[in-house]
């Protein structure tokens, strides 16, 4: 896939109902303190605003509240599982993106990251979907959206993103509506 | 003794258990969407075992997913639920006698770093039972816990002490131990702040973080003024864990 680009799921598979989204990078590796990237998968309503602050799942919130998004740490670098069936009617879209951990001692950017994907696949791995972001074009940004599943008509699409923040996790939480 | 074999249980937030599928063989990268309904087979049956089976019971239909909103999932439990209510740190502006605890949410225990300013001890457990010891002034002892990042799950950056909350499921517990004049201070990534009551004369307070599930909890402990260090970590528990060096093989 190619930035912008979409791939219709449940339509093209009839029965689908479990996904699993993976992540994975690779680091250039360094001797010094190392940007460490966190999956974060937000639940959009038609306005594109979080539900809610429990509608965000990632390492340390491994399930969303309604249960239908949970954080997994399995084949892929990350990896978050979503139960279509479960979503609730009012999640319009589920965003994925990649942060920066923000620490305070250097958190560093993109520029150290190579070969970063996100794919879709069933929940017995058979792969649907795969978005390989482009090496070089985003390296200074902290945050990079990888893809979203939105709501098409009674059907799930993904669409590959690939758009980044400069302005780390307070420029996500700003435009998502998100209270850290 | 009956076992509850109905599955994923999605009312028990912070534990709930993913499943595993069997080990299928790797299909090539898909650039294109592959039909689900094309090569859809029934998952294997499980062989038996000897041990205690996780897996749930069996699979029946599938429900298509199209136009089916979540009317009758299993109302899951928040992350966040607690044990018992506490403060929040929008909540408490000094930890002390009146306000002794304050519980951090899932983002805040997790984003960026915890910043312990004033602390001229650091000591930490993570949740293998390590322990060691770091001042502001440098001295380090029992065993350091370095993360993936390449930094200390606690250790020191100038002055201040520092907690990586990327890896805070390490960590079980630290104590910052204020000896200056200069109050025990936390800031979190989004810019909250609170501080420890400095105490008088016969007792003063001291920092506890302890990780409850997911979520961090903030707690001014009183001891005595003139306590040790060695005397406050016994207090509380710390044995600090020898530490070996290790080096690697020179290359050539």
């Amino acid at each position: 896939m190619i930035p912008g680009a979409n791939a219709a799921l449940t339509a093209e598979n009839p029965g689908l109902t479990e996904l699993m989204v993976g992540f994975g990078w690779e680091s250039i590796p360094s001797r010094g303190p190392q940007a460490e990237l966190v999956p974060l998968a937000i639940m959009c309503d038609a306005n594109g605003k979080s539900l809610s602050n429990d509608h965000l799942v990632f390492f340390n919130q491994i399930v969303s509240q309604d249960g239908s998004v949970a954080f997994s740490d399995d084949r892929d670098t990350e990896q978050i599982d979503v139960d279509l069936a479960r979503v609730p009617a009012e999640v319009a879209k589920i965003v994925f993106i990649v942060y920066v951990d923000p620490d305070v001692r250097g958190s560093g950017d993109f520029s150290a990251v190579r070969s970063a994907y996100v794919r879709v696949a069933t929940r017995d791995n058979r792969e649907l979907v795969r978005f390989a972001l482009p090496d070089g074009t985003v390296r200074s940004v902290d945050v990079l959206m990888f893809g979203e599943l939105y709501r098409h008509r009674d059907d799930w699409k993904f669409r590959a993103l690939g758009q980044g923040y400069s302005t780390g996790l307070r420029g996500v939480a700003a435009d998502f509506g998100i209270d850290l | 003794m009956v076992l509850n074999r109905s599955g994923v249980r999605s009312d028990v937030g912070y534990l709930r258990r993913r499943v595993k599928p069997a080990p299928v063989v790797d299909t090539p990268a898909q650039t294109s969407v592959v039909p689900l309904n094309a090569t859809a087979q029934p998952s294997a049956p499980r062989a038996p075992s000897a041990g205690l089976s996780l897996a749930p019971a069996t699979t029946t239909s599938v429900p298509a997913a199209r136009a089916q909103p979540a009317t009758a999932a299993t109302p899951a439990l928040s992350p966040d639920t607690l044990p018992f209510p506490a403060p929040t740190i929008a909540d408490v502006s000094q930890l002390g006698a009146t306000e002794p605890v304050l519980r951090l949410n899932a983002r805040q225990s997790a984003v960026g770093s915890l910043i312990v300013s004033g602390a001229d001890v650091a000591v930490w457990e993570d949740e293998s039972g390590v322990t060691g010891s770091a001042t502001a002034a440098g001295d380090t002892a029992g065993t350091p816990v370095r993360t993936p990042g390449n930094r200390p799950l606690v250790g020191y950056d100038d002055a201040d002490a520092i907690v990586s909350l990327r890896h805070v499921r390490r960590l079980r517990r630290a104590l910052f131990i204020a000896r200056g004049p200069q109050p025990l201070g936390v800031q979190l990534f989004t810019g909250s702040t609170v501080t420890v009551a400095p105490g008088d004369d016969d007792r003063m307070f001291i920092l506890c973080l302890s990780r409850i599930g997911n979520l961090l909890e903030l707690r001014a402990e009183p001891v005595e003024t003139g306590a040790s260090d060695a005397a406050i970590l016994s207090q509380f528990g710390f044995t600090l864990t020898p530490f070996i060096a290790t080096r690697e093989s020179r290359s050539r």
